[in-house]
Protein backbone atom coordinates (compact mmCIF):
# COMPACT_ATOMS: atom_id res chain seq x y z
CA UNK A 1 0.00 0.00 0.00
CA UNK A 2 1.40 3.19 -0.97
CA UNK A 3 2.02 5.88 2.04
CA UNK A 4 -0.99 7.48 3.40
CA UNK A 5 -0.21 11.18 2.82
CA UNK A 6 0.35 9.86 -1.09
CA UNK A 7 -2.89 8.58 -1.21
CA UNK A 8 -4.56 11.43 0.54
CA UNK A 9 -2.55 14.20 -1.74
CA UNK A 10 -3.90 12.37 -4.57
CA UNK A 11 -7.64 12.23 -3.29
CA UNK A 12 -7.18 16.10 -2.49
CA UNK A 13 -5.93 17.27 -5.45
CA UNK A 14 -8.96 15.65 -7.04
CA UNK A 15 -10.78 19.01 -5.45
CA UNK A 16 -10.86 21.86 -7.38
CA UNK A 17 -9.83 25.14 -6.37
CA UNK A 18 -12.26 28.02 -7.72
CA UNK A 19 -9.72 31.44 -8.44
CA UNK A 20 -12.83 33.50 -7.54
CA UNK A 21 -13.08 31.82 -4.34
CA UNK A 22 -11.55 35.41 -2.59
CA UNK A 23 -14.18 37.17 -4.76
CA UNK A 24 -16.55 34.93 -4.23
CA UNK A 25 -15.95 34.98 0.04
CA UNK A 26 -15.72 38.81 -0.44
CA UNK A 27 -19.45 39.19 -2.01
CA UNK A 28 -20.99 36.77 0.12
CA UNK A 29 -19.49 39.20 3.06
CA UNK A 30 -21.32 42.07 1.22
CA UNK A 31 -24.56 40.28 0.77
CA UNK A 32 -24.43 39.57 4.36
CA UNK A 33 -24.05 43.28 5.41
CA UNK A 34 -26.64 44.42 2.98
CA UNK A 35 -29.35 42.08 4.74
CA UNK A 36 -28.44 42.78 7.70
CA UNK A 37 -29.12 46.43 6.78
CA UNK A 38 -32.31 45.95 5.56
CA UNK A 39 -33.12 43.81 8.52
CA UNK A 40 -31.76 46.57 10.48
CA UNK A 41 -34.11 49.16 8.50
CA UNK A 42 -37.43 47.28 9.40
CA UNK A 43 -38.21 46.67 13.06
CA UNK A 44 -34.81 45.16 15.02
CA UNK A 45 -36.50 44.30 18.32
CA UNK A 46 -38.72 41.55 19.00
CA UNK A 47 -40.80 41.15 22.19
CA UNK A 48 -41.92 37.54 22.52
CA UNK A 49 -44.13 38.16 25.40
CA UNK A 50 -47.16 39.20 23.08
CA UNK A 51 -50.82 39.79 24.45
CA UNK A 52 -49.09 40.82 27.78
CA UNK A 53 -47.81 44.27 26.35
CA UNK A 54 -46.54 47.41 28.45
CA UNK A 55 -47.79 45.47 31.66
CA UNK A 56 -45.41 42.64 31.18
CA UNK A 57 -42.78 45.44 31.63
CA UNK A 58 -44.05 46.84 34.90
CA UNK A 59 -44.18 43.32 36.34
CA UNK A 60 -41.31 41.50 35.00
CA UNK A 61 -39.61 42.15 38.64
CA UNK A 62 -41.86 40.50 40.50
CA UNK A 63 -42.84 38.04 38.26
CA UNK A 64 -39.65 36.08 38.04
CA UNK A 65 -39.58 34.67 40.76
CA UNK A 66 -42.78 33.08 40.67
CA UNK A 67 -42.03 31.58 37.13
CA UNK A 68 -40.60 28.89 38.51
CA UNK A 69 -42.74 26.72 39.93
CA UNK A 70 -41.68 24.91 43.14
CA UNK A 71 -40.65 21.19 43.23
CA UNK A 72 -41.00 18.81 45.94
CA UNK A 73 -37.86 16.59 44.52
CA UNK A 74 -35.98 19.45 42.56
CA UNK A 75 -36.72 23.07 44.02
CA UNK A 76 -33.45 22.79 46.15
CA UNK A 77 -31.82 26.32 47.55
CA UNK A 78 -28.19 25.83 46.73
CA UNK A 79 -26.27 27.85 49.48
CA UNK A 80 -22.99 27.81 47.11
CA UNK A 81 -24.44 28.42 44.23
CA UNK A 82 -24.54 26.72 40.69
CA UNK A 83 -21.97 27.29 37.57
CA UNK A 84 -23.24 27.53 34.22
CA UNK A 85 -21.24 26.57 31.38
CA UNK A 86 -21.00 25.75 27.69
CA UNK A 87 -20.51 22.04 27.11
CA UNK A 88 -20.07 21.22 23.63
CA UNK A 89 -23.25 22.93 21.69
CA UNK A 90 -25.53 23.16 24.75
CA UNK A 91 -25.47 25.66 28.16
CA UNK A 92 -25.24 22.80 30.70
CA UNK A 93 -25.28 23.61 34.95
CA UNK A 94 -23.82 22.05 37.58
CA UNK A 95 -22.94 22.45 41.63
CA UNK A 96 -19.56 23.84 42.14
CA UNK A 97 -17.93 20.42 42.43
CA UNK A 98 -18.65 19.02 39.62
CA UNK A 99 -21.69 17.06 40.24
CA UNK A 100 -25.31 17.34 39.54
CA UNK A 101 -24.40 18.00 35.64
CA UNK A 102 -27.17 18.46 33.58
CA UNK A 103 -28.27 20.67 30.21
CA UNK A 104 -30.36 24.20 30.75
CA UNK A 105 -33.16 22.78 28.36
CA UNK A 106 -34.49 19.03 28.65
CA UNK A 107 -33.62 16.78 25.83
CA UNK A 108 -36.01 17.62 22.78
CA UNK A 109 -36.96 20.90 24.33
CA UNK A 110 -37.90 24.07 21.80
CA UNK A 111 -34.81 25.88 22.42
CA UNK A 112 -32.37 27.42 20.31
CA UNK A 113 -29.46 25.82 19.86
CA UNK A 114 -26.38 25.99 19.52
CA UNK A 115 -26.15 28.16 22.66
CA UNK A 116 -23.37 30.51 23.89
CA UNK A 117 -22.55 33.01 26.65
CA UNK A 118 -24.72 31.84 29.19
CA UNK A 119 -24.87 34.43 31.90
CA UNK A 120 -27.11 34.05 35.26
CA UNK A 121 -29.70 36.58 36.27
CA UNK A 122 -28.81 38.50 40.25
CA UNK A 123 -31.90 36.07 41.71
CA UNK A 124 -30.25 32.93 39.94
CA UNK A 125 -33.93 32.07 38.81
CA UNK A 126 -33.09 32.86 34.99
CA UNK A 127 -30.22 32.55 32.53
CA UNK A 128 -29.46 35.16 29.59
CA UNK A 129 -27.55 33.78 26.61
CA UNK A 130 -27.17 33.17 23.13
CA UNK A 131 -28.68 31.23 21.11
CA UNK A 132 -29.22 30.10 16.77
CA UNK A 133 -32.44 30.50 15.87
CA UNK A 134 -31.05 29.06 12.43
CA UNK A 135 -28.96 27.10 10.70
CA UNK A 136 -26.92 29.93 9.19
CA UNK A 137 -24.04 32.49 10.09
CA UNK A 138 -24.86 35.43 12.32
CA UNK A 139 -28.50 33.69 13.21
CA UNK A 140 -28.59 34.25 16.31
CA UNK A 141 -29.90 36.46 19.04
CA UNK A 142 -30.07 37.40 22.74
CA UNK A 143 -32.68 34.66 24.91
CA UNK A 144 -33.24 34.55 28.79
CA UNK A 145 -34.88 31.49 29.89
CA UNK A 146 -35.83 30.03 33.26
CA UNK A 147 -33.01 28.16 35.04
CA UNK A 148 -35.11 25.14 34.74
CA UNK A 149 -35.41 25.29 30.58
CA UNK A 150 -38.86 26.93 31.02
CA UNK A 151 -39.99 30.55 29.65
CA UNK A 152 -38.05 30.84 26.57
CA UNK A 153 -38.06 34.45 25.32
CA UNK A 154 -36.20 35.89 22.47
CA UNK A 155 -35.10 39.61 23.64
CA UNK A 156 -33.58 41.11 20.39
CA UNK A 157 -34.07 40.21 16.55
CA UNK A 158 -30.53 41.00 15.86
CA UNK A 159 -27.03 39.65 16.65
CA UNK A 160 -26.34 39.59 20.45
CA UNK A 161 -23.67 38.00 22.31
CA UNK A 162 -22.16 38.21 25.58
CA UNK A 163 -24.66 39.46 28.46
CA UNK A 164 -24.45 40.80 31.50
CA UNK A 165 -26.85 41.13 33.45
CA UNK A 166 -27.41 44.98 35.86
CA UNK A 167 -27.30 44.15 39.71
CA UNK A 168 -31.13 45.41 39.99
CA UNK A 169 -32.02 42.21 37.51
CA UNK A 170 -34.11 44.39 34.91
CA UNK A 171 -31.37 45.02 31.87
CA UNK A 172 -28.98 43.24 30.43
CA UNK A 173 -25.56 44.40 28.38
CA UNK A 174 -24.53 42.51 25.40
CA UNK A 175 -22.64 43.19 22.44
CA UNK A 176 -23.16 42.59 18.56
CA UNK A 177 -20.50 39.37 18.52
CA UNK A 178 -17.91 41.45 16.24
CA UNK A 179 -20.17 43.95 14.80
CA UNK A 180 -18.39 46.76 16.97
CA UNK A 181 -20.68 48.11 19.69
CA UNK A 182 -22.66 47.66 23.26
CA UNK A 183 -25.90 47.82 24.08
CA UNK A 184 -28.18 47.58 27.01
CA UNK A 185 -32.15 45.69 26.72
CA UNK A 186 -34.89 45.60 29.70
CA UNK A 187 -34.88 42.33 30.78
CA UNK A 188 -38.83 41.70 28.86
CA UNK A 189 -37.02 43.00 25.63
CA UNK A 190 -37.67 46.77 25.49
CA UNK A 191 -36.17 49.65 25.46
CA UNK A 192 -32.89 48.45 23.33
CA UNK A 193 -30.41 51.42 23.68
CA UNK A 194 -27.07 51.63 22.15
CA UNK A 195 -24.39 52.64 24.28
CA UNK A 196 -20.56 52.25 22.24
CA UNK A 197 -20.12 53.99 18.72
CA UNK A 198 -20.49 51.67 15.94
CA UNK A 199 -17.50 49.93 14.55
CA UNK A 200 -17.34 52.22 11.37
CA UNK A 201 -15.88 54.58 14.20
CA UNK A 202 -13.07 52.60 14.27
CA UNK A 203 -13.57 50.26 17.61
CA UNK A 204 -14.85 46.95 18.03
CA UNK A 205 -16.33 46.99 21.91
CA UNK A 206 -17.18 43.56 23.26
CA UNK A 207 -17.78 41.29 26.65
CA UNK A 208 -19.87 43.88 28.70
CA UNK A 209 -19.42 43.14 32.68
CA UNK A 210 -21.94 45.26 34.84
CA UNK A 211 -20.36 46.50 37.82
CA UNK A 212 -22.49 45.24 41.27
CA UNK A 213 -23.10 48.63 42.32
CA UNK A 214 -24.77 49.41 38.95
CA UNK A 215 -22.82 51.95 38.25
CA UNK A 216 -20.19 51.12 35.47
CA UNK A 217 -20.05 48.68 33.09
CA UNK A 218 -16.85 46.84 32.00
CA UNK A 219 -15.88 46.13 28.41
CA UNK A 220 -12.32 45.22 26.46
CA UNK A 221 -12.37 47.30 22.90
CA UNK A 222 -10.08 46.82 20.23
CA UNK A 223 -9.37 49.87 17.95
CA UNK A 224 -8.86 49.47 14.08
CA UNK A 225 -6.89 52.69 14.01
CA UNK A 226 -2.56 52.12 13.88
CA UNK A 227 -0.23 48.96 12.63
CA UNK A 228 -2.11 45.67 13.33
CA UNK A 229 1.26 44.98 15.81
CA UNK A 230 -1.07 47.36 18.05
CA UNK A 231 -4.23 46.07 17.57
CA UNK A 232 -4.86 44.03 20.74
CA UNK A 233 -8.01 44.10 22.96
CA UNK A 234 -7.58 46.24 26.20
CA UNK A 235 -10.10 46.88 29.46
CA UNK A 236 -11.95 49.55 29.24
CA UNK A 237 -15.13 51.01 31.78
CA UNK A 238 -18.00 53.35 31.04
CA UNK A 239 -20.85 54.83 33.15
CA UNK A 240 -23.81 52.39 32.67
CA UNK A 241 -25.15 55.25 30.06
CA UNK A 242 -22.18 55.14 27.79
CA UNK A 243 -20.97 58.13 29.29
CA UNK A 244 -17.36 58.58 30.59
CA UNK A 245 -15.32 56.07 28.73
CA UNK A 246 -11.54 55.43 29.78
CA UNK A 247 -9.39 52.84 29.17
CA UNK A 248 -7.81 50.27 32.44
CA UNK A 249 -5.35 48.28 30.66
CA UNK A 250 -2.64 49.16 28.70
CA UNK A 251 -0.91 45.51 28.25
CA UNK A 252 1.64 43.79 25.41
CA UNK A 253 -0.99 41.40 24.95
CA UNK A 254 -4.25 41.26 24.25
CA UNK A 255 -6.92 41.67 27.62
CA UNK A 256 -10.03 40.80 27.27
CA UNK A 257 -13.48 39.30 28.99
CA UNK A 258 -13.96 41.45 31.85
CA UNK A 259 -15.66 40.22 35.26
CA UNK A 260 -16.44 42.34 38.55
CA UNK A 261 -15.53 41.04 42.17
CA UNK A 262 -18.46 41.15 43.82
CA UNK A 263 -17.38 43.95 46.59
CA UNK A 264 -16.58 46.02 42.60
CA UNK A 265 -12.88 46.71 43.58
CA UNK A 266 -11.44 43.90 41.30
CA UNK A 267 -11.49 43.34 37.72
CA UNK A 268 -10.09 40.04 36.62
CA UNK A 269 -9.62 39.16 32.59
CA UNK A 270 -8.04 37.13 30.33
CA UNK A 271 -4.47 38.50 29.21
CA UNK A 272 -2.91 36.64 26.09
CA UNK A 273 -4.11 34.87 22.47
CA UNK A 274 -5.29 31.50 22.71
CA UNK A 275 -3.27 29.13 23.76
CA UNK A 276 -1.27 31.48 25.67
CA UNK A 277 -4.00 32.63 27.71
CA UNK A 278 -3.60 33.49 31.79
CA UNK A 279 -6.12 35.24 34.14
CA UNK A 280 -5.14 38.76 35.63
CA UNK A 281 -7.22 41.12 38.12
CA UNK A 282 -6.79 44.65 38.11
CA UNK A 283 -8.08 46.89 40.94
CA UNK A 284 -11.23 48.82 39.54
CA UNK A 285 -9.08 52.10 38.79
CA UNK A 286 -6.55 50.15 36.46
CA UNK A 287 -3.73 49.97 39.43
CA UNK A 288 -2.51 47.08 40.34
CA UNK A 289 -2.39 45.11 37.31
CA UNK A 290 -1.18 41.04 38.15
CA UNK A 291 -1.39 37.97 37.32
CA UNK A 292 -3.15 35.14 39.19
CA UNK A 293 -1.98 32.03 37.06
CA UNK A 294 1.29 31.18 35.80
CA UNK A 295 2.58 31.11 31.71
CA UNK A 296 2.39 27.61 30.70
CA UNK A 297 -1.17 26.96 32.50
CA UNK A 298 -4.00 27.28 29.72
CA UNK A 299 -6.39 29.77 31.71
CA UNK A 300 -9.55 31.48 30.79
CA UNK A 301 -13.39 32.57 31.14
CA UNK A 302 -12.98 34.34 34.74
CA UNK A 303 -15.78 34.80 36.60
CA UNK A 304 -16.12 35.15 40.77
CA UNK A 305 -17.22 33.29 43.51
CA UNK A 306 -19.80 35.03 45.69
CA UNK A 307 -17.75 34.75 48.00
CA UNK A 308 -14.45 36.92 46.58
CA UNK A 309 -12.42 34.42 44.90
CA UNK A 310 -11.91 33.75 41.08
CA UNK A 311 -13.50 30.83 39.01
CA UNK A 312 -11.92 30.18 35.85
CA UNK A 313 -11.46 27.41 33.32
CA UNK A 314 -7.85 25.79 32.88
CA UNK A 315 -6.65 22.92 30.49
CA UNK A 316 -3.75 20.35 31.77
CA UNK A 317 -2.65 17.76 29.22
CA UNK A 318 -5.77 18.25 27.53
CA UNK A 319 -8.04 18.02 30.21
CA UNK A 320 -10.12 21.07 31.21
CA UNK A 321 -11.03 21.60 34.64
CA UNK A 322 -12.80 24.59 36.74
CA UNK A 323 -10.27 26.19 38.83
CA UNK A 324 -10.63 28.94 41.84
CA UNK A 325 -8.00 30.96 43.21
CA UNK A 326 -7.92 33.90 45.64
CA UNK A 327 -7.50 37.49 44.47
CA UNK A 328 -3.95 37.45 45.82
CA UNK A 329 -3.09 34.49 43.69
CA UNK A 330 -2.91 31.98 46.82
CA UNK A 331 -4.60 28.72 47.05
CA UNK A 332 -5.20 27.73 43.60
CA UNK A 333 -6.96 24.68 43.30
CA UNK A 334 -9.33 22.51 40.77
CA UNK A 335 -12.95 22.36 42.13
CA UNK A 336 -14.54 20.23 39.25
CA UNK A 337 -12.13 18.14 37.17
CA UNK A 338 -11.84 17.02 33.79
CA UNK A 339 -15.44 18.65 32.54
CA UNK A 340 -14.84 17.80 29.07
CA UNK A 341 -15.39 19.88 26.38
CA UNK A 342 -16.63 22.99 27.95
CA UNK A 343 -15.56 26.64 26.70
CA UNK A 344 -16.99 28.94 29.15
CA UNK A 345 -18.40 29.06 32.55
CA UNK A 346 -20.34 31.25 34.90
CA UNK A 347 -21.12 31.09 38.87
CA UNK A 348 -24.18 31.66 40.04
CA UNK A 349 -25.55 33.74 42.80
CA UNK A 350 -26.13 31.89 46.15
CA UNK A 351 -29.36 31.98 45.77
CA UNK A 352 -29.79 29.95 42.71
CA UNK A 353 -32.15 26.82 42.52
CA UNK A 354 -31.43 23.32 41.43
CA UNK A 355 -33.26 22.83 37.81
CA UNK A 356 -36.54 21.80 38.13
CA UNK A 357 -37.79 17.84 36.71
CA UNK A 358 -38.06 18.01 32.63
CA UNK A 359 -41.64 16.75 33.01
CA UNK A 360 -43.08 19.83 31.41
CA UNK A 361 -43.16 23.68 32.05
CA UNK A 362 -45.70 25.64 33.26
CA UNK A 363 -48.02 27.80 31.31
CA UNK A 364 -47.74 31.30 30.96
CA UNK B 1 -38.74 51.25 19.99
CA UNK B 2 -34.85 51.54 18.89
CA UNK B 3 -33.11 49.50 16.86
CA UNK B 4 -29.52 47.98 15.95
CA UNK B 5 -27.55 50.06 13.55
CA UNK B 6 -25.61 47.94 11.11
CA UNK B 7 -22.54 48.77 10.54
CA UNK B 8 -19.48 47.71 7.72
CA UNK B 9 -18.02 44.56 10.08
CA UNK B 10 -14.43 45.51 9.09
CA UNK B 11 -13.58 48.59 7.56
CA UNK B 12 -10.73 48.42 4.08
CA UNK B 13 -8.57 49.81 5.91
CA UNK B 14 -8.63 47.43 8.96
CA UNK B 15 -8.66 44.31 6.72
CA UNK B 16 -6.35 45.25 4.32
CA UNK B 17 -4.14 43.19 2.48
CA UNK B 18 -3.04 40.76 5.43
CA UNK B 19 -6.67 39.29 5.13
CA UNK B 20 -6.15 38.46 1.24
CA UNK B 21 -2.76 36.78 1.77
CA UNK B 22 -4.37 34.69 4.37
CA UNK B 23 -7.22 33.57 2.01
CA UNK B 24 -4.60 32.61 -0.36
CA UNK B 25 -2.44 30.93 2.06
CA UNK B 26 -5.34 29.28 3.55
CA UNK B 27 -8.22 28.80 0.77
CA UNK B 28 -6.81 25.69 -0.95
CA UNK B 29 -6.29 23.77 2.14
CA UNK B 30 -9.61 24.39 3.33
CA UNK B 31 -11.54 23.29 0.55
CA UNK B 32 -9.28 20.20 0.19
CA UNK B 33 -10.09 19.10 3.94
CA UNK B 34 -13.37 19.60 3.34
CA UNK B 35 -13.31 17.32 0.52
CA UNK B 36 -11.19 14.81 2.21
CA UNK B 37 -14.09 14.46 5.07
CA UNK B 38 -16.78 14.15 2.68
CA UNK B 39 -17.83 16.81 1.03
CA UNK B 40 -18.25 17.10 -2.80
CA UNK B 41 -16.28 20.12 -4.57
CA UNK B 42 -19.23 22.72 -4.20
CA UNK B 43 -20.11 21.85 -0.62
CA UNK B 44 -16.18 22.14 0.30
CA UNK B 45 -15.88 25.62 -1.82
CA UNK B 46 -19.29 26.67 -0.11
CA UNK B 47 -17.60 25.77 3.60
CA UNK B 48 -14.62 26.79 2.84
CA UNK B 49 -15.66 30.37 1.64
CA UNK B 50 -18.69 30.46 4.67
CA UNK B 51 -15.59 29.98 6.69
CA UNK B 52 -13.15 32.54 5.73
CA UNK B 53 -16.18 35.33 5.61
CA UNK B 54 -16.47 34.61 9.22
CA UNK B 55 -12.93 35.55 9.60
CA UNK B 56 -13.00 38.42 7.58
CA UNK B 57 -15.88 40.28 9.50
CA UNK B 58 -13.60 39.53 12.83
CA UNK B 59 -10.27 40.00 10.93
CA UNK B 60 -8.83 42.76 13.27
CA UNK B 61 -9.20 40.78 16.14
CA UNK B 62 -8.42 37.43 14.58
CA UNK B 63 -5.50 38.53 13.00
CA UNK B 64 -4.36 39.02 16.72
CA UNK B 65 -4.76 35.48 17.50
CA UNK B 66 -1.40 33.49 17.80
CA UNK B 67 -2.97 30.88 14.86
CA UNK B 68 -5.55 32.67 12.78
CA UNK B 69 -5.48 29.66 10.58
CA UNK B 70 -6.49 26.80 13.30
CA UNK B 71 -9.34 29.37 14.18
CA UNK B 72 -10.53 29.38 10.63
CA UNK B 73 -9.96 25.48 10.23
CA UNK B 74 -12.18 25.14 13.56
CA UNK B 75 -14.80 27.36 12.23
CA UNK B 76 -15.04 24.56 8.89
CA UNK B 77 -14.81 21.86 10.60
CA UNK B 78 -17.87 23.04 12.67
CA UNK B 79 -19.47 23.77 9.22
CA UNK B 80 -18.65 20.63 8.76
CA UNK B 81 -19.79 18.76 11.54
CA UNK B 82 -23.66 20.34 10.77
CA UNK B 83 -23.32 19.95 7.38
CA UNK B 84 -23.30 15.78 8.28
CA UNK B 85 -25.72 16.45 11.48
CA UNK B 86 -28.40 17.86 8.62
CA UNK B 87 -27.71 14.69 5.99
CA UNK B 88 -27.99 12.42 9.25
CA UNK B 89 -31.10 14.09 10.73
CA UNK B 90 -32.54 13.85 6.74
CA UNK B 91 -31.69 10.40 6.32
CA UNK B 92 -33.45 9.36 9.80
CA UNK B 93 -36.51 11.25 8.63
CA UNK B 94 -36.14 10.39 4.93
CA UNK B 95 -37.69 14.11 4.59
CA UNK B 96 -35.37 14.82 1.09
CA UNK B 97 -35.48 11.74 -0.91
CA UNK B 98 -33.90 13.34 -3.72
CA UNK B 99 -31.10 14.62 -1.71
CA UNK B 100 -30.24 11.58 -0.75
CA UNK B 101 -30.10 9.87 -4.43
CA UNK B 102 -27.59 12.70 -4.71
CA UNK B 103 -25.76 11.74 -1.80
CA UNK B 104 -25.92 8.13 -3.19
CA UNK B 105 -24.85 8.90 -6.96
CA UNK B 106 -22.21 11.19 -5.76
CA UNK B 107 -20.39 8.39 -3.52
CA UNK B 108 -20.29 6.49 -6.34
CA UNK B 109 -18.03 8.97 -7.77
CA UNK B 110 -16.16 8.45 -4.57
CA UNK B 111 -12.18 6.78 -5.14
CA UNK B 112 -11.06 3.72 -3.10
CA UNK B 113 -9.18 5.92 -0.91
CA UNK B 114 -12.10 8.63 -0.22
CA UNK B 115 -14.63 5.24 0.62
CA UNK B 116 -11.80 4.30 2.91
CA UNK B 117 -11.63 7.63 4.49
CA UNK B 118 -15.86 7.31 4.48
CA UNK B 119 -15.78 4.61 6.92
CA UNK B 120 -14.33 5.93 9.68
CA UNK B 121 -15.67 7.77 12.43
CA UNK B 122 -15.99 11.82 12.01
CA UNK B 123 -13.14 12.29 14.54
CA UNK B 124 -10.97 9.98 13.42
CA UNK B 125 -11.17 11.26 10.35
CA UNK B 126 -10.86 14.61 10.87
CA UNK B 127 -7.31 13.48 12.86
CA UNK B 128 -6.17 11.74 9.93
CA UNK B 129 -6.67 14.98 7.86
CA UNK B 130 -5.07 17.19 9.98
CA UNK B 131 -2.26 15.22 10.63
CA UNK B 132 -1.51 13.01 8.05
CA UNK B 133 -2.60 15.16 5.36
CA UNK B 134 -2.19 18.57 6.69
CA UNK B 135 1.17 17.79 8.43
CA UNK B 136 0.11 18.88 11.32
CA UNK B 137 1.53 17.94 14.70
CA UNK B 138 -0.75 16.71 17.13
CA UNK B 139 -0.76 19.73 19.59
CA UNK B 140 -1.67 21.96 16.40
CA UNK B 141 -4.23 19.34 15.87
CA UNK B 142 -5.56 19.01 19.01
CA UNK B 143 -5.95 22.74 19.18
CA UNK B 144 -8.67 22.96 16.04
CA UNK B 145 -10.33 19.51 17.35
CA UNK B 146 -10.11 20.77 21.65
CA UNK B 147 -8.63 17.32 22.09
CA UNK B 148 -5.04 16.62 23.82
CA UNK B 149 -2.57 15.59 21.52
CA UNK B 150 -2.50 12.10 23.05
CA UNK B 151 -5.79 11.98 22.62
CA UNK B 152 -5.54 12.64 18.99
CA UNK B 153 -2.14 10.44 18.26
CA UNK B 154 -4.71 7.57 19.75
CA UNK B 155 -7.38 8.51 16.95
CA UNK B 156 -4.41 8.61 14.11
CA UNK B 157 -3.13 5.04 15.69
CA UNK B 158 -6.64 3.54 15.29
CA UNK B 159 -8.08 5.41 11.93
CA UNK B 160 -4.47 3.94 10.44
CA UNK B 161 -5.34 0.28 11.50
CA UNK B 162 -8.76 0.74 9.96
CA UNK B 163 -7.40 2.14 7.00
CA UNK B 164 -4.45 -0.12 6.16
CA UNK B 165 -7.33 -2.61 6.40
CA UNK B 166 -9.78 -1.21 3.95
CA UNK B 167 -7.24 -0.25 1.45
CA UNK B 168 -5.34 -3.67 1.45
CA UNK B 169 -8.65 -5.02 0.75
CA UNK B 170 -9.63 -2.69 -1.85
CA UNK B 171 -6.26 -3.59 -3.78
CA UNK B 172 -5.21 0.27 -3.16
Amino acid sequence: MPDLRSLLDEEASRAPVSPEGFDRTLARVRRRQRARRLTAAGVALVVFAAGLGAAVGLLESHRERPSIQPSPTAHTPLPNGEVAFKCGEAICLMRPDGTDRRTLFPEGASAPFPQWDPAWSPSGFKVAFRGYYGPEDGQYALYVADVNGCHVRRLTRDIAAHPSWSPEGERIAFDTSGMGSIYVVSANGTGLRKLTPREQEGFDDEEPAWSPDGRLIAFDRVSFRGPSAARKPQIFVMNADGTGVRQLTRGPEAQTGPAWSPDGRLIAFVSGSEPDTRIFVANADGTGVRPLTPAGLQAWSPTWTHDGRIAFLTRRAGRTDLTVVDPDGSHMKVVAANLGDVLQVEWGPSTGVASLPSSGCPSG
Amino acid sequence: MDRIEEASPVTEEAAGLDFEAFFRAEYPRLVRTLFLLGADPTEAEDMAQEALARAYERWPRIQTMASPGGYVFRIALNLNRHRLRRLATRARRALDRERDRDQISHAELRTDVSRALASLPAGQREAVVLVEWLQMTSEEAGAVLRLSPASVRSRIHRAREVLKTRLENLGA
